[in-house]
């Protein structure tokens, strides 16, 4: 299934839009990453379309930072 | 033995709580938050759903909520972190030392200062009593929640309402409230500290800072956090800030199984179990000749009142008796209980008092037991009695 990948600040970031997510019926997995000049990081992919997914995120105060 | 002294520790605790704790130490064993393998990921999964579980019981939000080791620990977060370069703060004259210490540590070492309001049963001279104490500069006002002494409530919706108006951080200790009083963030309440082991039902070794948002406090450690971790500069964002290192993992897990119980069972109703019990030790204590209650819960007066009531033996030091009623079984604290204003505006300061505090598990019969071992104690002609 296409997926794409949001970037998340921390963990708890990451596990609370994971949740608001799946509340709404959409996967997504939280994944440890590597982000450039800034280290260690965190991602969520998203299983679903952009636009929908977004959407709630920004709802709920949570950046679409798509990586 | 019969363990009344929950308000240093709730013993027993739940069984879904020493479940969550053993299926923590044995399933959920990686560091979260670290690797990127699933074992972490489960276990990152399962500490979020203990902070969600802990954010939901106070109205935060899960990145508002920290795990630190104890109420302590979060006091002296809030209270160094708000801090300003010389620093004024406001707190009761019923502080627990977790308050005082590092209050009076914070204001002593930058040139600060605090003030002490008298509290009263009267609401109105508590509150004008802290109005007048509060200035321009006050970095933050801290209060309990209720007195770990006396168990009289202050009026802290009314403080934070206060506080809001003057443009002033409230931080609530919540180490006697937590799990039995309805305390929530905002709405003036910018922090509440709360111990994990105590109404809360988790495990020792655990504690809450929640905060509001509204404020960025300052750190008093920084360490690895397992992001942004390319740079020296340690994050401004929450729980990461407050959480270097590797937090009590089994610890938090277990304390969201103690957050969930205490949800199931809900705080109302455990306060009103607990201040039940508590009524009906006052109701037999009163009439035992020689004992000296230091707060005499009764039906119409329930709503000031945690459920902690002090009480004294004739002139008998509180850790005398309190050592005598643990050889027969009863676990109550003798002393100061870390508490010495309290003391000093009961009167106790020399004497201490002893402490019954109950639980949600504690039982009628227990407190029966408890009484008629006091009876005993006053009806005894042996060279062992108190009287």
């Amino acid at each position: 299934m296409d997926s794409f990948t949001i970037n998340m600040r921390n963990s708890t970031q990451a596990h609370k839009a994971r949740a608001l997510l799946a509340k709404k019926g959409i996967r997504s997995t939280v994944e440890r990453t590597h982000r450039q000049g800034a280290g260690c990081s965190f991602a969520l992919r998203v299983y679903a379309g952009r636009r929908e997914a977004c959407l709630l995120l920004s709802a709920a105060g949570i950046p679409c930072d798509i990586s | 033995m019969i363990y009344l002294d929950n308000a240093a520790t709730t013993y027993p605790k739940p069984p879904q709580v020493y479940r969550a704790w053993t299926e923590a130490m044995r399933s959920f064993g990686a560091n979260p938050g670290r690797g990127g393998y699933a074992f972490s990921a489960h276990t990152s999964e399962e500490v979020y759903n203990s902070r969600m579980s802990c954010a939901e019981l106070f109205g935060a939000e899960p990145e508002n909520t920290v795990f630190t080791l104890n109420c302590t620990q979060a006091l002296n977060y809030a209270i160094k972190g708000i801090a300003g370069r010389k620093p004024h703060f406001v707190i009761s004259d019923v502080e627990h030392n977790a308050v005082l210490r590092p209050v009076h540590s914070c204001a002593a070492g930058s040139g600060g200062s605090y003030s002490i309001f008298e509290s009263s049963d009267d609401e109105e001279l508590t509150l004008s009593r802290a109005e007048r104490a509060i200035r321009r500069d006050t970095s933050a006002v801290i209060c309990t929640a209720a007195s770990n002494v006396t168990g009289k409530r202050l009026p802290i919706y009314r403080l934070a309402e206060l506080c809001r108006s003057k443009g002033v951080p409230f931080i609530v200790d919540a180490a006697q409230g937590a799990g039995v009083l309805p305390l929530k963030v905002g709405n003036g309440v910018s922090f509440i500290c709360a111990a994990g082991h105590k109404g809360l039902y988790g495990p020792m070794g655990t504690g809450l800072l929640i905060s509001d948002g509204s404020y960025t406090l300052k750190t008093l450690i920084e360490g690895g956090t397992g992001s942004a971790s390319e740079s020296p500069v340690h994050p401004d964002f929450t729980p990461d800030r407050f959480e270097s290192g590797t937090i009590n993992t089994a610890g938090a897990i277990a304390l969201g199984a103690g957050a969930r119980f205490v949800k199931e069972r809900t705080p109302e109703a455990i306060l009103r179990h607990e201040l039940e019990l508590c009524r009906r030790f006052c109701n037999g204590a009163r009439h035992i000749d020689g004992v000296k209650l230091y707060a005499d819960i009764t039906v119409g007066n329930l709503s000031l009142y945690a459920p902690v009531v002090s009480f004294n033996v004739r002139d008998k030091h509180s850790s005398e008796v309190s050592q005598i009623l643990g050889e027969r079984g009863f676990c109550l604290r003798g002393g100061l209980h870390c508490a010495p204003m309290a003391h000093k505006k009961l009167g106790t300061l020399e004497s201490g008092t002893v402490r019954f505090s109950p639980s949600v598990f504690t039982t009628a019969a227990e407190v029966e037991a408890l009484l008629r071992e006091l009876r005993r104690m006053a009806d005894s002609g042996t060279k062992t009695a108190l009287f």
